[in-house]
């Protein structure tokens, strides 16, 4: 998943290491006690300090008393104005740290720059102000749960508890999708120790200054550093310390941390999901098929295919006003068109390997079976994709903009390819009429899907989705519920009933 | 499928000595489209003058880039409104390669192109009018009497005159751009007309909205997407996009076409 590849980047060459960490909980003194490391990530040159043990065990301790002092008795909605006001400086074009990330993160990922510039706009819009009233309501029927003991549907009253310390692992794949996680760590009052992913370190670190700007209190609850992944002396002492750990990671990464996070401590892992779209027949009209093909090629081609909600399979139906082979080459024009804008990320040998190996294998398929054709960009590994009639399984892409289009007869045939995927599947983009959209979302869901979007739509989720099923604040928090049966008991020791008198009141008779 | 450039791929135009014997000069080419033409006619085998007004850096790495590919190629400074400079540049560029024998017009006096902030018609004065025309067709005629004894003396040459598709189709109303335009393609037929003659063919190449260059940069996100939806072809020209329809008509294949002009936007305009 990693994407560290050498890129032209004038810009970056010669420029002084710019710092890709945050931690306001430290001094200049103690700062400059610490042991720093430069690394080049792209062509940009990232200063870090070198992530001890020792310096995690202080970083804890000050993060846990900052909650304390500033997040653990603030009101929910006060703490979602401030985040709300942080997300609004990122909507001014000339906020430094919006030009720095639009600047920088081309150079660091290798990701055409329109594409993360428009790419960042548009995520960042899920964290508007109302949008995160959204967060809140999709998982707590009372956000005052999160301040308070609240009546609840048992009879009694409970409070809601997110942890008072969150270890993050967060995700390099896709610039921007930090912000998810930062926010929903807030708005259960919990601080957090980052660690940023080594392909992408800088926009975490970006993102906590605004907050920071925006709300120093709040600002004082995160700390942003990157170690190595695996550091398990490091990682040791952040556990011991947290009381959640939330990990976007891949699969041998996330199996690793299952492994080593303490019973107890509740870990929320992200990432390894595949996505797909599927096309009714109704897509295909002939006002409608081109537009069809364009959004498809847009959900495809958005961060190369690196994001966990990226297609890597599109099943289109047949009897629509065009087939799926004239759809196919809509498809290609359109993968083509957004090449020329936004061109993919130069690979790495093993990443372009992997799209070679499939392209001649389907091409050497192609011969003997009029069911497969592989269509790809010329004279490059831009973008492929490929026709296939008859798959024998739903199988994941290799990424970079490599697509597989199945025609199928229904959604009745994609059932028994999504199935063997159910634990890995994620997103369904959809095109279809009104009145198929609840049967097709039932047996999506039913196969593991938990997001179902519109086709073009697939790269941004709406505000409080169930992140890959679960709900994203809920997740994080413990309950702590007062019984009704107790709140009518303590009326027995009500002081009236249980207090011996005073003497004031024996002077009240008088 | 369709042909994708690849990284020294000269923009996906290829190279070749087609117009190995040509001697082109391109205003306004130290960026954005004109810099793209000039690298194309240079990959394609003719000495190159890549005229520039202010920005000698970026002038001389469009030379350098014809000339690390094998070609030709000057950067010669002139002011294309100022006759006298023009005529001096042309002095300049015989000097060193001959007689100009495609003559590209692709400068214009700077313009801003900014739907959220353009001039409105009430805005719009005469004097704004005739700046543009100062420099689209102002430009354009100085730089044509200029070259126009060498393109005799050498039996024939090549005009070709950059506008633009809003003349007939103005999506966003550039009231002074446009018009001015407007002038350049009708000057241009007339030139045609009497050029024809003397064996110079002159033609006109009209892109839509090109991304990316300096002065689309303000086009806004939205607008961006709107066009491509709208264009037959769906997405924005690219500056190769207009290189590619220049080399057309620089080159033999266009011999018999004059007082043409050439849409280059996806389809958006067909006529």
């Amino acid at each position: 998943m990693t994407l560290l590849h050498p890129r032209e980047a004038e810009g970056a060459r010669g420029l002084e290491a710019l710092d890709a960490f945050f931690l306001p909980q430290l001094d200049d003194t103690e700062l400059a006690a610490l042991e720093w490391t430069t690394r080049r990530v792209g062509d940009v040159p990232l200063r870090g300090p070198v992530v001890t043990p020792a310096l995690v065990e202080v970083l804890c301790e000050r993060l846990l008393r900052a909650q304390a002092e500033e997040l653990a008795d603030r009101p929910v909605m006060d703490v979602l104005e401030a985040l709300g006001r942080a997300v609004a400086r990122w909507s001014d074009p000339d906020l430094p740290q919006r030009r720095a990330a639009e600047q920088l993160l081309p150079q660091i990922t290798g990701y055409a720059s329109d594409m993360v510039r428009r790419g960042l706009k548009e995520h960042l819009r899920t964290f508007r102000r109302d949008r995160l009233l959204r967060f809140l309501a999709q998982d707590f029927d009372n956000p005052l749960v999160l301040d308070g003991f609240q009546p609840d549907r048992a009879g009694g009253r409970s409070r809601a508890y997110g942890p008072r310390l969150t270890t993050q692992f967060f995700a390099g794949n896709v610039p921007g999708l930090p912000a998810w996680n930062l926010v929903c760590a807030f708005l259960v009052k919990s601080a957090t120790l980052g660690k940023s992913a080594g392909a992408e370190p800088l926009f975490p670190a970006l993102f906590a200054q605004t907050i920071a700007e925006e709300d120093p209190g709040l600002g004082r609850c995160l700390a942003i550093v990157h170690w190595p992944g695996g550091a398990e002396d490091v990682e040791q002492v952040a556990f011991a310390h947290a009381d959640a750990v939330m990990a976007t990671a891949g699969l041998r990464a996330t199996e690793d941390l299952a492994r080593r996070v303490p019973v107890g401590v509740p870990f929320v892992p992200y990432g390894h999901k595949v996505s797909f779209a599927v096309i009714g027949h109704e897509a295909l009209a002939l006002t409608r098929y081109a537009e069809t093909a364009r959004r498809v090629a847009r959900d495809v081609s958005q961060y190369d295919q690196q994001g966990c909600l990226s297609p890597h399979a599109v099943f289109v139906e047949r009897g629509g006003a065009v087939d799926p082979r004239t759809f196919t080459a809509a498809l290609a024009a359109e993968m083509d068109h957004y090449e020329r804008a936004r061109p993919r990320a130069r690979l790495g040998l093993e990443e372009s390997a992997a799209v070679a190996a499939v392209r001649s294998r389907y091409e050497l398929r192609s011969y003997d079976d009029p069911g497969v054709q592989v269509v790809t960009s010329s004279r490059s590994t831009a973008w492929t994709v490929v026709l296939e009639e008859h798959p024998e399984r739903f199988e994941p892409s290799p990424l970079n903009r490599v697509v597989r289009v199945h025609p199928v007869d229904g959604l009745q045939d994609v059932v028994p390819l999504l199935l063997p995927l159910r634990r890995y599947l994620q997103t369904a983009g959809v095109a279809c009429a009104p009145d198929r959209l609840d049967t097709w979302a039932s047996l999506l869901g039913r196969c593991g899907v938990d997001r179902v979007c519109a086709v073009g739509q697939m790269p941004r989720p709406a505000a409080g989705w169930h992140h890959d099923g679960r709900g994203s604040l809920a997740a994080l928090v413990r309950w702590t519920d007062v019984e009704g049966a107790a709140e009518v008991d303590v009326e027995r020791y009500d002081p009236e009933w249980t207090r011996p008198s005073r003497p004031a009141d024996a002077g009240g008779r008088r | 499928m369709s042909p994708l450039p690849s990284p020294g791929d000269h923009g996906g135009l290829g190279r070749s000595d087609l117009l190995r014997d040509r001697v082109a000069l391109v205003t306004g080419a130290s960026r954005g489209i004109g810099a793209a033409i000039a690298r194309a006619l240079g990959a394609h085998g003719a000495a190159v003058a890549v005229n520039y007004l202010h920005d000698a850096v970026s002038a001389a790495a469009v030379v350098a880039d014809v000339q690390a590919a094998g070609g030709r190629a000057h950067a010669v400074q002139a002011d294309v409104t100022d006759p006298d400079a023009v005529q001096a540049a042309v002095e300049e560029v015989e000097d060193r390669f001959g007689p100009a024998d495609v003559v590209v017009n692709n400068a214009l006096r700077s313009y801003t192109f900014d739907p959220l902030a353009r001039r409105t018609a009430w805005e719009t004065s005469w004097q704004d009018h005739q700046r543009q025309l100062e420099g689209s067709l102002g430009g354009a005629v100085n730089v044509c009497r200029a070259t126009l004894p060498g393109l005799q003396a050498r039996g024939g040459g090549r005009i070709i005159n950059v506008v633009t598709d809003l003349v007939e189709r103005p999506s966003v109303p550039y009231h002074d751009y446009t018009t001015a335009k407007a002038a350049l393609l009708g000057y241009s037929r007339t030139m045609a007309t009497e050029l024809g003659p003397l064996g110079i063919t002159v033609n006109c190449v009209a892109p839509g909205l090109v991304h990316p260059t300096d002065s689309s940069r303000t086009a806004t996100d939205e607008q961006r997407d709107a066009l491509e939806q709208a264009a037959p072809l769906r997405r924005l020209a690219t500056p190769d996009d207009v290189a590619g329809a220049v080399l057309y008509f620089a080159s033999g294949w266009s011999r018999f076409v004059t007082g043409a002009c050439l849409f280059v936007d996806g389809g958006l305009v067909m006529r």
